[in-house]
């Protein structure tokens, strides 16, 4: 079991990294060749600004996952610091309780909202709003992953840690 | 006591702003503090298409979008947006008022859970502005790049006119315009001028090209859940704001009109060759027939032509 | 609505922040607490977190960032550096001062605080670290250094502010410009006090072979910062396409005329900006139900009501305004408090004829230098995120740049001819 999510969380993240980094160099290309056209061949996109931040919404969800994943979010750190380091793992534990109840939520009504708006058509493209919608709740679903992975692999106390802060442990031990 | 959430877009200086501030209190006053309307101004709670997807789904009650922005949840909304389709406001009022657009009100508000406290609400013509080429025929607009929003209906009609649809985010438009990235745009005379716009243009040409016209829309669940009585006062007021809007945006659109002239700033073109706009532009709506829908097409078509008959 | 309810929405935010909630998630929190609370349609919260991001301007972000990953893999960075430091490195903090100029320029192509704050800090703060600064020093100065973005002309904030406050854009663009070389001096001013009293590196004396060497060798480099400028004031760029350009350009040079970029490496090119920028537009998208929240709350104008009234003086008005807009700016994201607050400020600034183009840059810079502070500071929150120093490093560095830019707002505010002197000349 602890051995299977291992292996999925690495697929996935690589996954993540991978298909948002392809997904935001669409994103500067197609910027690029819109100044392209526009300027020198006169004949402007008209579906530059909906094709980019939709996909631009993958990137960042996508992006933001496996930063979760990577201790790359920010949080204050200051007051669990000033926890005795069992304490720490109380508050670690409640708050990655928090955060799995949160992910949920985000990913039942993030569903839900892009079921609503299915119908609904980015005017230029006539492609469906959902693709856009569908970016937060899918993203929330990988995240969910990453972060029973950090409980099994790391413990309540560093699932949530930042960077930053581990290399502060790191310095002081 | 039932408080209804009332979010639009537009900012303090317009007209609508305060209009719909007034309409919150007429409400309150009328049913005894029982029907109690918070407004929220400029943007705060989302964009226009946002709104109207809140409205829907309830986390507004209320809204106040253009048709296009409407638009979003049902394309046929935008046909009253066509280029060079009225010879009047009162002609367009009658019609989308009227039983032809009835159809699609009744779809609005039967797949869509929303219903127009008023069908209309005047923002004014839309018309060109443009940097250096004084612009009296569409065939001085070959070669300008206008901005437009990503909108089919805008997109169609500046390639019509001859020249290059060029979109900009509107949070952009006024330095892009400054740094002329784009030749020109396109809005009504409130926007042009409280946007500040005609700072940065030179020219300001009447085409008159499109009609904007905004609506109220609310949640028809929440509506449905009103006592009857106050249902009606919210439609009376709401009508009662309307009416008030148009008096006071034509004039307003009209003094506007005046300050932009007299500030030497932008040359106004007044009467450019409209009949060739409008010949150029009739392919919009066949283009756009599978967006609309052939059949509401063709019944506003009839509509507008059974009423210059009987004129 | 109520200031309790205003207070309950705080409060959760600060407990999800307190107990070790990631930022981003302790925003979403509050505002999912309240949509429960008031009963109203969650998946309106998930609506207003993707259309957060779903913002064409915000783009600038990532490219930015995307530009000096790039600038710092194809050794432009490293160039204009070697120039930079035979041009001032024997001045004390020199390149510290070059921080603070660069900003002020890159703030006549950006138009936000963020955008400038995504190129800086990859570039600045890996090279000072190399030649001596402390790390958490090199941060809290691109930091503090980004809030001329918005002063300097063309500027998102002013649009904004323009709009709701119905007075003329030009105006405040032209109103920005000596305030924001006011606040450049008196960074500059406390750079070299901090420099001074940090005894911060300096290099041998000035040498005319080695400034001409490092200029011969910096020709392409030198060109990116001018030809976009050049091709933003052309208007063949839009705000956000500048920085694409700049990404694009340094991707040019660095694969094709110094080949020092190997196509090999921009696959991680790509990760690093990705993962720099999702971190801190996480944040931004989930700040955007937080403030639907509190607009709906109508916290701002609870929290005004509050705190106006005690006086009529203008002085005195001006100096609540500046603390509650502080205030403010330090919880909210800075184009909801405009749009929110202006309509409700208007008459009370007409009635104590405070005009409106200085009391925009008030406000404005209020705001930004919210940015800089918790507990939603996207400034320090970018930059910590880029540089990877904690948050709590960040604050121990920041009060000489906070106390020097509050003391420019301090000058703005009680000098409205510094704003009002260039648009009069205008007029
Ligand atoms: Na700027
Ligand atoms: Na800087």
């Amino acid at each position: 079991m602890r051995r299977m999510v291992i292996v999925i969380d690495d697929a996935v993240v690589s996954i993540e990294q991978a298909l948002s980094s392809v997904l935001f160099l669409f994103v500067f290309l197609t910027l690029v060749s819109s100044v392209f056209f526009r300027y020198v061949l006169q004949s402007p996109f008209t579906w530059t600004e909906e094709l980019v931040t939709i996909t631009f919404s993958w990137v960042i969800f996508l992006g933001a996952s496996a930063c979760l994943r990577d201790h790359a979010l920010l949080r204050v750190d200051a007051f669990i610091h000033l926890l005795p380091q069992p304490l720490q793992a109380v508050a670690g534990a409640v708050a990655v309780g928090i955060l799995l109840v949160l992910l949920a939520m985000l990913i039942y009504y993030g569903f839900t909202y892009a079921i609503a708006v299915r119908g609904d058509l980015f005017p230029m493209l006539r492609l469906s709003m959902a693709w856009a919608a569908l970016a937060l709740p899918v993203a929330s679903c990988l995240a969910v992953l990453h972060v029973l992975r950090l409980v099994i692999t790391e413990g309540f106390r560093r699932t949530l840690m930042s960077v930053t802060e581990m290399g502060d442990l790191a310095e002081q031990s | 006591e039932t408080t209804l959430r009332f979010g639009h877009v537009n900012g303090s200086g317009e007209i609508a702003a305060d209009l719909f501030e007034e309409f919150a209190e007429r409400v309150k006053d009328r049913t005894d503090g029982e029907v109690v309307i918070n407004v929220y101004p400029g943007e705060q709670l989302g964009k226009e298409t946002e709104l109207v997807q809140q409205a829907k789904l309830g986390a507004v009650d209320i809204t106040a979008p253009s048709l296009p922005a409407a638009s979003v949840v049902l394309p046929s909304l935008e046909i009253p947006s066509t280029p060079f389709l009225w010879d009047d406001w009162h002609q367009a009022r009658a019609v989308i008022e009227g039983k032809a657009m009835q159809p699609i009100w009744d779809e609005l508000a039967d797949q869509h859970n929303l219903i127009p406290l008023t069908k209309t609400w005047y923002w004014g013509w839309r018309n060109l502005t443009t940097l250096s080429v004084a612009v009296e025929q569409p065939e001085d607009m070959v070669g300008l790049k206008i901005r437009v929003p990503e909108s089919p209906v805008w997109v169609e009609m500046v390639n019509a006119m001859g020249a290059a649809p060029t979109p900009v985010p509107f949070s952009d438009v006024y330095t892009a315009l400054q740094q002329k990235t784009v030749d020109g745009q396109e809005n009504p005379i409130p926007t042009i001028f409280t946007r500040r716009f005609y700072e940065v243009q030179g020219n300001l040409v009447l085409t008159r090209h499109m009609l904007q016209n905004n609506t109220i829309l609310i949640n028809k669940k929440k509506f449905e859940s009103l006592e009857p009585r106050h249902q009606t006062i919210l439609m009376e007021e709401a009508h009662a704001a309307s009416a008030r809007n148009t008096l006071l945006q034509q004039a307003r659109e009209q003094s506007m009109l005046e300050q932009m002239r007299d500030s030497g700033g932008i040359t106004v073109i007044d009467s450019p060759d409209r009949a060739a706009f409008r010949k150029k532009t009739a392919i919009v709506m066949d283009n756009l027939r599978d967006r609309w829908g052939a059949e509401n097409i063709q019944r506003i078509r009839d509509e507008i032509e059974r009423l210059n008959q009987a004129m | 609505m109520d200031f309790a309810l205003t207070l309950q929405i705080i409060a959760v935010l600060a407990a999800l922040l307190v107990i070790g909630v990631p930022i981003a998630y302790a925003l979403a929190g509050a505002s999912i607490f309240f949509f429960v609370t008031q009963d109203i349609p969650l998946s309106i919260a998930t609506q207003r977190i993707t259309a957060g991001v779903q913002s064409f301007p915000l783009l600038a972000i990532p490219l930015f960032v995307m530009a000096g990953a790039l600038m710092n893999e194809s050794g432009i960075s490293e160039r204009l550096f070697t120039l930079t430091r035979a041009l001032v490195g024997h001045i004390r903090g020199g390149l510290a001062q070059v921080n603070v100029i660069a900003s002020f320029l890159m703030g006549g192509i950006s138009g936000s605080s963020l955008a400038d704050c995504a190129a800086t800090t990859r570039v600045f703060v890996p090279q000072m670290v190399r030649n001596g600064y402390d790390k958490p020093f090199c941060v809290v100065l691109t930091a503090s250094t980004a809030t001329l973005a918005p002063i300097v002309p063309p500027s998102i904030l002013m649009v904004v502010y323009g709009w709701q406050a119905n007075i003329s854009i030009a105006d405040l663009f032209l109103g920005g410009i000596v305030p924001a070389i006011v606040i450049t001096m008196i960074l500059m001013l406390t750079v070299s006090i901090v420099a001074w009293r940090h005894r911060y590196p300096k290099d041998e004396a000035f040498s005319r072979q080695r400034l001409t060497e490092a200029f011969r060798r910096s020709t392409w480099a030198l060109a990116m910062p001018v030809l976009i400028l050049v091709g933003f004031r052309l208007g063949v760029l839009t705000a956000t396409e500048v920085a694409a350009a700049a990404a694009a350009y340094a991707m040019f040079v660095g694969l094709f005329i110094y080949r020092t970029l190997k196509w090999t490496r921009i696959p991680e090119v790509l990760k690093i900006t990705v993962r720099d920028s999702s971190a801190i537009l996480l944040i931004v998208g989930t700040s955007a139900p937080f403030a639907w929240v509190m607009g709906i709350a109508e916290a701002p104008q609870a929290m005004l009501h509050f705190i106006t009234g005690i006086s009529t003086d203008p002085i005195v008005v001006l100096l609540i305004l500046n603390v509650f807009l502080l205030l403010i700016g330090t919880f909210m994201e800075t184009i909801s408090v405009i749009i929110i607050l202006i309509p409700i400020l208007m008459p009370l600034l007409e009635t104590l004829q405070i005009d409106l183009t200085h009391f925009g840059l008030i406000m404005i810079f209020n705001l930004v230098l919210g940015q800089l502070t918790p507990p939603l500071g996207v400034l320090m929150f970018m930059t910590c995120s880029i540089a990877k120093i904690s948050i709590g490093q960040f604050l121990s560095r920041l009060l000489p740049f906070f106390s020097a830019l509050v003391f420019a707002l301090i000058i703005i505010t009680y000098m409205p001819s510094l704003t009002l002197f260039l648009p009069n000349l205008f007029r």
